[in-house]
């Protein structure tokens, strides 16, 4: 872990300005067995220190590629140069939403292991998924790891220490479908802790590996979704896309003031009454510690729920404590950076719509003609709430039945408008942590749903 | 500020010291001061300092990599130490390799030293033309950034590249607002070394940015039809990078998924499609000299006049598949134009899109892609109707190359690229 050599340059922080120095390594591993051949054996790390200074309003920031005092100093000056060229070219007067103080302490370590142990774990499984799958055109495991240790002290927020370790394993299975055509699915496994914390014993992944097989045999003789408007059952993987993509960038504040629809549409009906959505900081709705718990920000506000949606109704929006200060509300604790020298913008943490009390079989049978939509592997959304994501994995309803299954499509819409269609919501969460949303960075996060029934836009032939 | 070529230097003894006879090493440090403005308002200064070292190394036919940032002596060993363990790790494999020596190359591309006052106006005057041009739209963030690059990389086998390169780039994002309409995300982005042209009168900002008025109009399209659709150059780009994925990467070869793992030598576009990538053309700002596998990249022609010239493979997958290797990382890229104008080419469309961005993900590995259209526009009978929303198209990528109906004599230069409008027929679009 990262060695704390900041606590002693708090006395250098300026007057009147809000300070936040951060001491931040970013550290990677990845191995990838593309059908057995070694194609990616790197390890990496990244560290450095930053520092943003806020005055009236405007920001400086500056970072150095050095985690040393004489970085921290240099990049405390320099921000504070910064903020006061800005300021002398704008009028803005916004303060920053006062928040408590206090102090966060790392609960756990990163545990690194050598690069052997990647390596062999992922030929173990490459070999028995070449084994017990001789069909496959094509098979690839990839180990990936990033973690992040970060050190912030601050002028008048919490200052503290916090380490998010990460790791997956990502298997991907292709074969040819009926027509000749190549055909592909892939499913990751993994989450908050160290590759010990999951993979040291790997057969828990055996049952979902084969049924990632027989998704993927389904597949081969699948057919085309019909385009159009449909009755669709979106899986919890997608529900989780849905409240990510669809709902929680248009209530990101910043994105708001950018003009979002939400901004619009604060305290109406946004959704049915069935629908309730929740960015949570670290613990989630069961109780149990989020996938990627979030306790305090790189602005050093304690991190708590954002309720969104409550029973269809926006009450919220995700803020950084600008945006708090300006909606006057309390801070969430939203604002991430990725990497050191990133300024922290507001993101998503742990953004999932909560489940209701449908069973997934209920459902199937209340549709005559429409689909299943159970995995996704992208997304994207927009100001006007239009989202858009990619189904790798699907299948027909046809008559209260599940039918064959359909090739790689996309469906969209726009979110306000979808969600108000959802009209059965299932009794079962779906969680995954593995991706990753970009906007002028990349940063984890992590994402859940139940199973929803709704109405929504399909593309296929 | 590090000596990188002192650095480099030391690293290459410390090779021999440690008995490493086989290894490469790339050193770097960039610079980068960023203005961000929020709604026409000055909000952020970032001055960033960076540095990164990455070591390949190869222990007989075993091969590890690191990477670092930490330059200090001490950060720098153990970067070695790393990629050493690591290849140590690795199994063997006799296709891993890199290029023979390709002697000394010295670059220095685009504007690496930055003035700031300058820049700094420039990016007042494009603020303020936006806000007074432009008041239909609402400029959220608009970012401007100067980055400077200095690079050193070395091998065993006696290769040193060393780049000096620098560019200024912008972005702007912004909705239009009309009445009760607030339209998609759209931008305008810019990567030049010209200071002394106002921003928005290079490349095809204002054209952009005219168009992005245009999207407050919107209109309903008759449901589902087969049509044209018309892509811009820089979503022709990102097509692209699906059709090199899918058809043409090194990946795509060794998963024996590529659709045209035969079709080396045959026609699969229209013979009007030329798709270039040239790291020496005079248009590039910040070319990509030097490979993956440290060979000084050569012009390459993916596809010419209709004909597949081959897969882009790097060595690994050169040696693996017994295929030609292909001196080319795929940067740089040039598209061919065509005769006709984009005018011309709106006129004689009897009912499609033009397309500024495409939100579908990557397209599956049968070229099939499906997804929404944004800040696209539609024409029936040769004139621009107006804005589409919730609108999808589907195809495939393998198909569309012979579905070409016109390429435009324009090209819009951005630094990076040079790339015409390019129409598509057989396309199929949908709406709710």
């Amino acid at each position: 872990m990262l060695e704390d050599i900041l606590a002693g340059k708090k006395s250098l922080f300026a007057d009147g300005v809000s300070t936040v120095l951060r001491g931040q390594e970013n550290r990677n591993r990845r191995v990838i067995l593309l059908k057995g051949n070694l194609v990616g054996n790197v390890r990496s790390e990244s560290r450095g220190v930053s520092s943003r200074v806020c005055k009236n309003g405007v920001y400086g920031f500056s970072s150095m590629a050095e985690y040393s005092e004489d970085a921290a100093e240099a990049v405390l000056k320099a921000a504070t140069e910064n903020a006061i060229f800005l300021g002398n070219h704008t009028n803005k007067n916004v303060n920053l939403r006062k928040v408590e103080s206090g102090l966060f302490v790392p609960y756990r370590d990163i545990v690194d292991l050598e690069q052997k142990r990647f390596i062999d774990l992922c030929k173990d499984l490459d070999a028995y998924i070449e084994k017990t799958y001789p069909d496959l055109l094509s098979r690839t495991v990839i180990y990936t790891e990033d973690s992040q240790d970060k050190i912030i002290y601050t002028s008048d927020a919490c200052s503290g220490h916090v380490v998010t370790p990460r790791c997956f394993i990502y298997i991907f299975m292709s074969t040819e479908s009926d027509s000749g055509a190549p055909i592909e699915l892939f499913k990751a496994f993994g989450g908050r802790g160290c590759a010990d914390d999951w993979f040291k014993d790997v057969t828990w992944m055996y049952p979902q590996i084969e049924e990632l097989h027989k998704h993927l045999m389904d597949k081969k003789s699948g057919v085309y979704a019909e385009a159009g408007y449909k009755d669709v059952i979106l899986g919890g993987s997608l529900a989780g896309m849905l409240a990510h993509e669809a709902v929680g960038h248009t209530v990101e504040a910043d994105l708001v003031l950018g003009g979002s629809i939400a901004g619009k549409v604060l305290n109406e009906r946004v959704a049915s009454d069935l629908v309730t959505l929740i960015d949570y900081a670290n613990v989630n709705n069961e109780g149990k510690e989020a996938a990627l718990p979030i306790f305090m920000d790189d602005e050093g506000t304690k991190a708590t729920d954002a309720v969104l949606i409550k029973d269809g109704i926006l009450t919220g929006y995700m803020h950084d404590r600008e945006s708090a200060e300006r909606h006057g509300v309390e801070a969430t604790g939203n604002a991430r950076g990725w990497s050191f020298s990133d300024e922290p913008l507001i993101r998503m943490r742990n953004t999932a719509v909560l489940p209701g009390k449908d069973t997934l079989e209920d459902m199937i049978a209340s549709i005559d003609d429409g689909y299943y939509l159970c995995e996704t592997q992208n997304g994207q959304a927009d100001l006007t709430g239009e989202f858009m994501f990619g189904i790798c994995m699907g299948y027909e309803i046809k008559k209260g039945k599940l039918g064959k299954a359909i090739l790689d499509t996309t469906v969209s819409g726009i979110a306000f408008d979808m969600l108000k269609t959802v009209d059965m919501v299932s009794d079962k969460m779906t969680w995954s942590s593995s991706g990753f949303c970009g906007k002028k960075q990349m940063i984890p996060v992590s994402m859940g749903g139940p199973e929803l029934k709704c109405k929504i836009m399909i593309g296929g032939r | 500020m590090k000596n990188l070529e002192e650095l480099s230097l030391k690293i290459a003894d410390e090779f021999k010291s440690r008995g490493i006879v086989k290894a490469q090493h790339c050193l770097s440090s960039k610079e980068t001061l960023e203005f961000t403005l929020e709604l026409g308002e000055f909000k952020l200064l970032r001055t960033l300092f960076d540095n990164g070292l990455s070591v390949t190394v190869y222990d007989g036919a075993r091969k590890g990599v690191a990477a670092g940032n930490d330059l200090s002596w001490d950060g720098i060993n153990s970067v070695i130490d790393s990629a050493v363990s690591s290849a140590r790790a690795s199994d063997e494999d006799p296709a891993y390799d890199f290029a023979p020596d390709q002697g000394e190359h010295i670059y220095n591309d685009g504007a690496p030293d930055v003035d700031k006052d300058k820049f700094f106006e420039r990016i007042s005057e494009f603020s303020k033309t936006l806000s007074e041009e432009y008041p239909q739209l609402r400029v959220s963030e608009f970012i401007a950034k100067h980055q400077s690059f200095h690079i050193i990389q070395r091998n065993t086998n006696g290769s040193h590249f060393d780049k000096t390169s620098g560019y200024y780039e912008i972005v702007a994002q912004y909705c239009a607002t009309g009445e009760d309409i607030t339209t998609n995300i759209d931008y305008v982005a810019l990567a030049t070394v010209d200071l002394d042209t106002p921003f928005i009168d290079q490349s095809t900002i204002r054209k952009e940015l005219d168009d992005s008025v245009l999207q407050l109009k919107r209109v309903e399209i008759p449901g589902k039809f087969t049509g044209s659709v018309i892509l811009k150059p820089d979503c022709m780009q990102s097509f692209l990078g699906s059709i090199i994925g899918n058809y043409a990467s090194s990946n795509s070869v060794l998963e024996g998924t590529s659709q045209w793992l035969d079709k080396v030598g045959e026609k699969v576009a229209d013979e009007r499609l030329t798709v270039t990538f040239d790291p020496e053309a005079s248009c590039m700002i910040n070319p990509t000299h030097i490979t993956g596998d440290d060979f000084v990249a050569e012009k390459y022609s993916l596809i010419e006049k209709g004909v597949f010239n081959g897969h882009m493979l790097n060595l690994y997958a050169a040696n693996k598949s017994g295929r030609p290797l292909i001196k080319n990382d795929g940067n740089n890229t040039i598209i061919l134009p065509g005769s006709k104008s984009l005018d011309d080419i709106i006129r004689e469309t009897k009912q499609g899109l033009i397309v500024k961005s495409f939100a579908g993900g990557q397209p599956g590995s049968n070229g099939e892609f499906s997804g929404i259209v944004k800040n696209s526009l539609y024409v029936e009978n040769g004139e621009i109707k107006g804005a589409v929303t919730e609108t999808m198209i589907n195809g495939n990528l393998g198909s569309m190359l012979n579905n070409i109906r016109d390429i435009s004599s324009e090209v819009v230069y951005d630094g990076f690229s040079a790339v015409p409008y390019i129409a598509f027929e057989n396309i199929v679009v949908s709406t709710k």
